[in-house]
């Protein structure tokens, strides 16, 4: 116990670890999906089936093997890039893809008066979708948003398995070393709790509120 | 393209066998995981709907198995149960960790379709003289389950994407062979190409099963 | 057969009932109007304690039902509830069929399920396709009720109450929620459970029912009776300004419907 004590300011500096790698991943996976959300719905039908043809393939390949596939992907085309370098590719893509269907989803949703009002007013296609479409698909699109983020926090415990120190490791590893396993896996699961529970929590209150709109 | 860059394809094909019973394993962590799942994610649901104590402590598990990660979950089954004189062994730990986890998620689906339920529907049972456990049985569940299908559907893809990580505490299910396969060869890409493959057929293979299994419980409204 | 004292019941700060008296023989067919808001449906919801109530005593027969004292300080349990529930039928707005099970199912799962001695499932079967023949929908037993019209579901529904054999059938405007040209099936259902002797308690809209098969009109106005007496008598002569205003501006809607429907309606075909 009094090892578990110790330990904690490691413990702690891990979970700075999981935020700071998860803020990286939603930054990045949140313009992969704006950017799959409003091309696949701005253009064509190509386009279309494009996108969703990618998001199909990396929402069905569990984030452990799109890990490894970007782990050895990478240096069988040459490129050479650190390991948590990988992790945030591979996680942000499988998260950018469930991103992208919930930009797609509300900008699906907006009444297509919406659209035809702007072009009315002789907005270009891009200017409609800046002016118009994406700031109310925003707001649409805000309670299933804020509840990926602890999905991606919790996706980023994956990166341990190619050794990125984050909370998951450092707890594996003090737990094999102290073998007090209860008490680090316990702290551990607080410590992720912590960071988790605050946007599922306010997830579900947008989603509540928007209910409590729509009917 | 230079040499480095060439697909050995001949490697994996051969290999291709192998996988054979990964999937089996990967397919039996599913179905018993899904099943223990089911019922939990029922029982959990009912319990949080509740008014007695039971309330707080659905809410508890659902609350803490829907925040924290599998992998730290699967690791303290592995490595932490045991302190605690419960032994289980990998597989074991494999399908009680996902079951845990997923018994949360069905239960919030649950939770909401119980919730959907009409107002009438349960006047009407209780006008017929129903006591609170026959209306749950034949009149709220029937229905609950029944529009809780596409929900489920999607839970179930991702039950089968979890079982990936029941290769870190060395279940030998797709994710471990393709590793395993991956470190005795040059082949590592290619390998987890066609593991990316596998996942993907069987995910496109459950989507169309459900959408069966969703069409045959739809109720005509 | 039913005696009701002093019922009293609030939601929150507004009285809905303020002091209910009503006596219902046996075989008698009680028809309650009043306008909305008047507390008529929630004083029949009061009657198989589908709402709480604060105040009052409900006997039927010799029971004192739902609670166990005269203050309605304890509750009865559940399963006492609902077994008492069972002598009480209830017909609603808006049918409440179980749309996960066909027309024979949600009629046998009462006599079945529920019944403190349950039929088998033979003899539950041939109550329900001898119910159905009543309503008029033998045909209909293996289908499920979202293919059903209205009138047909709420036939079903009358089905599915009296399957429980019950003493008393309570009906929560049963045809509010239906088109017009449906209205009469239903009202020719229950015209005919009347003449079999059925105590009936019904809250309608349908004044000219109400003349034709009620023995008894009451007329409630803000949580009370204000005036009752045999139909002919109410309804011709109403002596409340509150009943006089009440049926007068619902002469005006029916003209005005009718008018608009362009036809003598349903509730013409209902008069004597």
């Amino acid at each position: 116990m009094e090892s578990v004590v110790q330990s904690l300011p490691y413990l702690i500096e891990a979970a700075t670890r999981t935020v700071m790698l998860s803020a990286v991943v939603i930054v990045i996976s949140t313009a992969v999906g704006l950017v799959g959300g409003v091309v696949s719905v701005m253009f064509g039908t190509i386009a279309q089936a494009v996108v969703l043809a990618l998001v199909y393939v990396l929402r069905g390949v569990p984030i452990l093997v799109q890990l490894f596939l970007v782990y050895f992907g990478l240096p069988f085309f040459g490129i050479r890039v650190s390991p948590y370098v990988v992790a945030v590719i591979a996680i942000s893509l499988h998260m950018g893809a469930l991103m992208t269907e919930v930009f797609r989803g509300s900008l699906l949703a907006l009444p297509r008066s919406q659209a035809e009002g702007g072009l009315a007013l002789g907005m270009t296609p891009l200017m409609l979708m800046r002016e118009v479409l994406l700031p109310q698909a925003l707001r649409v699109a805000l309670p299933p948003y804020v509840s990926l983020i602890p999905v991606t926090v919790k996706a980023t415990a994956l990166a341990s398995v190619i050794s990125i120190w984050e909370l998951t490791l450092a707890s594996k590893e003090i737990a094999n070393r102290t073998l007090d396993t209860f008490e680090v896996f316990g702290i551990a699961f607080v410590m992720y709790f912590v960071i988790c529970y605050p946007f599922t929590w306010l997830g579900r209150r947008f989603e509540r509120k928007r209910t409590a709109y729509v009917h | 393209m230079n040499a480095h860059m060439r697909f050995d394809i001949d490697y994996v094909i051969r290999h291709l066998p192998d996988f054979g019973p990964a999937i089996l394993t990967a397919l039996e962590l599913l179905l018993l995981a899904l099943a223990i799942a089911f019922a939990w994610g029922i029982l959990l649901a009912i319990g949080r709907l509740s008014k007695g104590p039971l309330r707080g402590a659905a809410a508890a598990y659902i609350e803490f198995f829907r925040n924290t990660p599998l992998l730290i979950q699967l690791y303290f089954a592995f490595f932490a149960l045991p302190s605690l004189g419960i032994r289980l062994d990998a597989f074991e730990t494999g399908v009680a960790a996902l079951a845990a986890q997923h018994s949360a998620f069905f239960a919030e689906i649950f939770r909401g379709t119980i919730q959907s339920v009409a107002s009438g529907q349960r006047e009407a049972g209780y006008a017929l003289g129903m006591v609170p456990g026959q209306l749950m049985r034949y009149v709220v569940l029937p229905q609950a389950l029944r529009n809780a299908v596409p929900a489920m559907g999607n839970q179930v893809i991702l039950l089968l994407q979890d079982t990936a990580l029941v290769s870190t505490i060395g279940v030998y299910e797709i994710t471990l062979q393709g590793r395993t396969l991956a470190e005795r060869s040059a082949a590592s890409f290619e390998m987890f190409v066609a593991v990316g493959l596998i996942y993907l057929v069987l995910s496109t293979i459950f989507s169309l099963l459900l959408r069966v299994v969703e069409q045959g419980c739809r109720i005509v409204k | 057969m039913i005696r009701i004292r002093s019922l009293r019941k609030r939601f929150g700060p507004l009285e809905v009932l303020r002091g209910v008296d009503l006596d219902v023989e046996k075989g008698e067919v009680v028809v309650l109007i009043g306008s909305s808001g008047s507390g008529k449906t929630t004083f029949l919801r009061c009657l198989n304690f589908l709402a709480e109530y604060e105040a009052g005593q409900i006997h039927i027969g010799d029971k004192l039902m739902w609670y166990r004292d005269a203050e309605c300080r304890k509750k009865r349990p559940i399963h006492e509830i609902a077994r008492d529930r069972t002598r009480i039928g209830m017909v609603f707005q808006a049918f409440n069929l179980f749309p996960h099970r066909t027309v024979l199912e949600n009629i046998i799962l009462g006599p079945t399920r529920i019944k403190a001695e349950p039929l088998s499932r033979a003899d539950a079967e041939s109550l329900a396709m001898e119910l159905l023949r009543r309503v008029g929908l033998e045909d209909k037993a293996r289908v499920y009720p979202a293919t059903l019209s209205g009138g047909q579901q709420q036939r079903v529904a009358i089905a599915r109450a009296l399957a429980m054999e019950p003493e008393v059938m309570l009906f929560d405007e049963v045809t509010s929620a239906l088109d017009p040209e449906l209205v009469g099936e239903v009202l020719n259902v229950m015209r005919r459970l009347a003449q079999d002797g059925m105590t009936m308690i019904v809250v309608t809209h349908e004044i000219p029912f109400a003349l034709d098969v009620a023995d008894r009109v009451i007329f409630m106005d803000e949580g009370r009776i204000l005036e009752q007496g045999p139909p002919a008598e109410l309804l011709f002569n109403p002596q409340a300004p509150r009943l006089r205003e009440f049926l007068r501006r619902f002469e005006e809607m029916r003209l005005i419907t009718e008018r608009m429907s362009g036809n003598g309606g349903q509730s013409a075909e209902a008069l004597p």
